[in-house]
């Protein structure tokens, strides 16, 4: 994957590291964003993009969402790396900017809004040792890195900002066995579209 | 023969709504299968299988509820019954002659069976946890309603939710029958209206499962849920109908249920499904003028959802949910058709 490193100003970018801390909705590991994909309840974008990894074990994309806890779902995903699917290498990108769209479409009010406070500057995950998917500090005072998961939201970021787009639909990649449950994932929609009807069922 | 299936048939349901003095005789039942013609006795020997499955009497409602209090006294902690009493109320959100009301009489009968106690007696003490008892979550429309608004009420200067949030108040929902489909989207709901913070703050307890959520795993649909290839009668009902979500959850996948463990047999599944699909549309058939939206051959649904239905199957002594498919309850005057379970009205 040719995607070159890049030096950051801290005073230039947007960083987020805690979940907790300033712009921490912005990490993958944040709490408050739920999901509803395939229309199955999961509690956050790690546990989406870890059950990516896992598309041939139904079983162990169970447990992974049941546990709802993003640390707890990587540490179990970490510890059956070796079902990981074989072209992960090739197609993990591509799931982590699917699974930021899904996190964006239903989170409009919350998640836009984080991305929009952001303004024009370049986001960027502080990692104390992943140069991949953020940027790791240099001796003087930078942070130097690929930073994949803070490129990927600034682009997610373009959509609603530069293009000044509402997502309507996030279809499904076209990666082989992109499954959940063993069923394909399909198009991923607003939480409007699933809840703003539901009183209706009596109503006549 | 037809009168030992319906006596089987009766010997399970004998006691359904007799409390509005509706007396289901061996005659009706048979009348009602006689609807089915050539399928008569065929649709008499699968109710025979499937109807202790389904079908709650006074008596299990009083085991489950006692399941309930035994669940909830263990998960508050609580040393004693008059302790739990005490800090516990019993929520009266649904209107007179519903479910809760008679769930909550029902309560009563089991806590004075069970410890000579009533809840009524305590009710004047401040209460910590609230339980939300019904018999059925469905699509979850009446539950998810209920939550949401008794969790905007404002209590001085703070709502219930925030209440909730911080550990002050306790909230269950406490339910005989869990719809596995209509559960995943009033989670969703309830995380979207309260920005996901109720989380793991709600508890839920459900004494039986209708798993009909058709893109979860190792689902039994313990509910009728029709395959593809269906004539084209019914294909072209589909694509009439005026409603646009969820059209990939009409048919189920016939890998699926990987074993039978509902019906009496796959084959005898996929009779029984087809059956009902099609007499359910010779009953929509029948109605002149408009039909309502959320009418459907398998039983009421979201007026959006492009489906032939819930297809529940789960019923109480008390009524039986205008979710299950219409064969079983449907009742207009002037409509040639006669219900096996006479629905109550409510409101």
């Amino acid at each position: 994957m040719n995607i070159k490193e890049k030096i950051y100003n801290i005073s230039d970018s947007v960083v987020f590291s805690k979940t907790t801390a300033a712009f921490g909705g912005l990490s993958n590991m944040a709490s408050g964003y739920s999901l509803f994909v395939n229309e199955v309840n999961i509690a956050n974008s790690e546990i989406l993009y870890q059950i990516c990894r896992f598309p041939l074990f139904p079983k162990l994309q169970e447990d992974i969402i049941s546990l709802e806890n993003p640390m707890e779902a990587k540490a179990l995903a970490r510890k059956y790396e070796k079902y990981t699917r074989q072209d992960w290498e090739n197609v993990k990108v591509d799931i982590m900017r699917w699974c930021l769209q899904v996190k964006l479409i239903q989170n409009e009010d919350t998640f836009s809004e984080l991305l929009k406070s952001t303004g024009d500057k370049a986001i960027v995950e502080y990692s104390a040792k992943d140069p991949f998917w953020g940027a790791v500090p240099t001796e003087n005072g930078k942070l130097q890195g690929k930073n994949v998961l803070g490129r990927l939201l600034t682009e997610v970021r373009e959509i609603i900002v530069k293009q000044n787009q509402k997502l309507e639909m996030v279809s499904p990649l076209t990666i082989p066995a992109f499954l959940l449950f063993n069923y394909p994932i399909e198009a991923v929609h607003t939480a409007e579209y699933s809840v703003e009807d539901l009183d209706n069922v009596y109503a006549y | 023969m037809k009168e030992q299936l319906a006596q089987g048939i009766h010997n399970i349901i004998k006691g359904y709504r007799a409390e509005d003095q509706i007396n289901i005789t061996p005659e009706h039942i048979i009348a009602w299968a006689d609807q089915f013609e050539e399928d008569s006795i065929f649709m008499l020997t699968e109710l025979n299988h499937i109807l202790p499955q389904i079908y709650i009497t006074k008596e299990k409602a009083k085991e489950f509820i006692l399941q309930h209090i035994n669940w909830l006294v263990n998960k508050y902690g609580y040393q004693s019954i008059s302790e739990f009493l005490i800090d516990t109320e019993f929520m009266k959100i649904q209107q007179e002659g519903k479910s809760q009301f008679a769930i909550l009489e029902l309560l009563q009968e089991v806590l004075n069976e069970n410890w000579q106690i009533s809840f009524q007696q305590y009710s004047t003490f401040p209460k910590k946890n609230f339980v939300y008892f019904d018999d059925v979550l469905a699509t979850g429309s009446t539950l998810g309603r209920h939550i949401v608004d008794w969790l905007s009420l404002a209590n001085g200067d703070q709502r219930n939710i925030d209440l909730v949030l911080n550990d002050q108040y306790q909230l269950s929902i406490n339910l005989f029958c869990l719809h596995t489909w209509g559960h995943a989207f009033q989670k969703y709901r309830l995380n979207k209206d309260f920005q996901d913070a109720l989380g793991r703050k709600l508890s839920w307890m459900h004494n039986m499962t209708v798993e009909n959520h058709a893109r979860f795993p190792n689902q039994s649909y313990n509910h009728a849920f029709p395959v593809h290839g269906q004539p084209i009668n019914v294909q072209s009902y589909l694509a009439n109908l005026p409603a646009d979500k969820y059209e990939n959850y009409a048919y189920r996948n016939e890998a699926m249920p990987v074993n039978e463990r509902f019906f009496s047999s796959r084959e005898n599944r996929i009779k029984y499904e087809n059956i009902l699909l099609q007499k359910g549309l010779s009953i929509i058939n029948q109605i002149k003028g408009e039909i309502k939206p959320n009418i459907r051959p398998l039983g009421l649904i979201n007026p959006t959802y492009k489906t032939f239905g819930l297809g529940t199957h789960f019923l109480t002594w008390r009524n039986i949910p205008n979710n299950c498919p219409l064969v079983y309850w449907w009742e207009v005057p002037g409509h040639d058709w006669i219900p096996l379970f006479p629905r109550k009205i409510i409101g």
